[in-house]
């Protein structure tokens, strides 16, 4: 029986062919991180339920290679809302065989901007996969205080599979 | 403690492999290698299943339609008239909505089959 399946299977890989071109070329992406606020404010370092929250889309196109816009909402120890907006340059990037995020290498360029606050973030992370669009992303920077910041984030990114209507 | 810590090595493991290749097969047997075979071309088709998934599709797939292309492949080549379908091309991968749910849900997952070709009849 497992014989029967490896023929099976390698009469597949003869015959077929799985195709780039069904694959979009621009990339999406989603992005929730935690980042533990007592590293940007030392003045309440020791009270460690102040985090900050943040959801980010993450949007690709081909054009704009190694390059990625970012853009998002978070809210800073649970009480000031901002929105952020950035760009994020892929050092590496291994795609599994469905084009979702494996392993990657990124830093980024971030700013937040809320009602009682700003700030901007240069961070650098790494990214191990935990599903078959994503993974766990681990990244350090500093801020605009060059205060360091450390987070911790869920990621996950495609290109997206293009499935077409058949022709008639 | 050292069931324990096999343990974690698993799971550590199962995630990190969980984007592992996809096996393609048909039930019928009749996904074949045929370079001489003619025809007469009667229209191409393409044709697509959702494939759900808890964690990853190779481990705990709740569909199998990548092991029943038959069930994609046939109907398409029958609707027109075909005997046999030919330039197969076969993908993987998340539209935008599998992403979303794959993302947002925890632990179950939805990916997508796409299978398009060229049906030809005998004659």
């Amino acid at each position: 029986m497992r014989w029967k399946s490896l023929v099976c299977l390698a009469a597949c890989f003869l015959c077929v062919s799985v195709s780039a071109r069904t694959f979009s070329e621009d990339f999406i992406g989603l992005i929730l991180e935690v980042k533990p606020d007592f590293f940007l404010l030392p003045e309440v370092d020791k009270k460690r339920d102040i985090v900050d929250l943040s959801f980010n889309a993450v949007y690709g196109p081909s054009w704009f290679s190694p390059f990625r816009f970012r853009g998002g909402m978070g809210i800073m120890s649970f009480k000031k809302p901002y929105v952020s907006a950035g760009v994020e340059w892929v050092v590496f990037e291994t795609l599994n065989e469905s084009y979702g995020i494996q392993f990657g290498g990124y830093i980024s360029l971030l700013g937040n901007l809320g009602l009682e606050h700003w700030d901007l973030f240069v961070e650098a992370g790494m990214m191990i996969p935990v599903s078959p669009i994503g993974g766990v992303q681990v990244a350090v920077g500093v801020n605009r205080m060059l205060h360091p910041t450390l987070s911790l984030a869920y990621r996950g990114g495609i290109y997206p599979l293009q499935v077409q209507e058949p022709s008639k | 403690m050292k069931k324990f810590v096999l343990l974690l090595v698993f799971v550590a493991l199962v995630l990190v492999f969980s984007s592992c290749s996809m096996l393609f097969k048909t039930a019928d047997g009749n996904l074949g290698y045929f370079p001489n075979i003619i025809g007469t071309p009667v229209g191409k088709f393409e044709a697509s299943q959702e494939l759900w998934f808890i964690i990853d599709p190779i481990l705990f797939p709740m569909s199998r339609p990548h092991e029943n292309l038959d069930k994609m492949i046939g109907p398409e080549v029958f609707a027109r008239g075909g005997a046999f379908a030919k330039n197969l091309e076969i993908s993987y991968g998340f539209t935008i909505w599998d992403f979303v749910i794959t993302y947002f849900v925890p632990f179950v997952g939805r990916g997508t089959i796409s299978v398009s070709g060229e049906a030809f009849s005998n004659f």
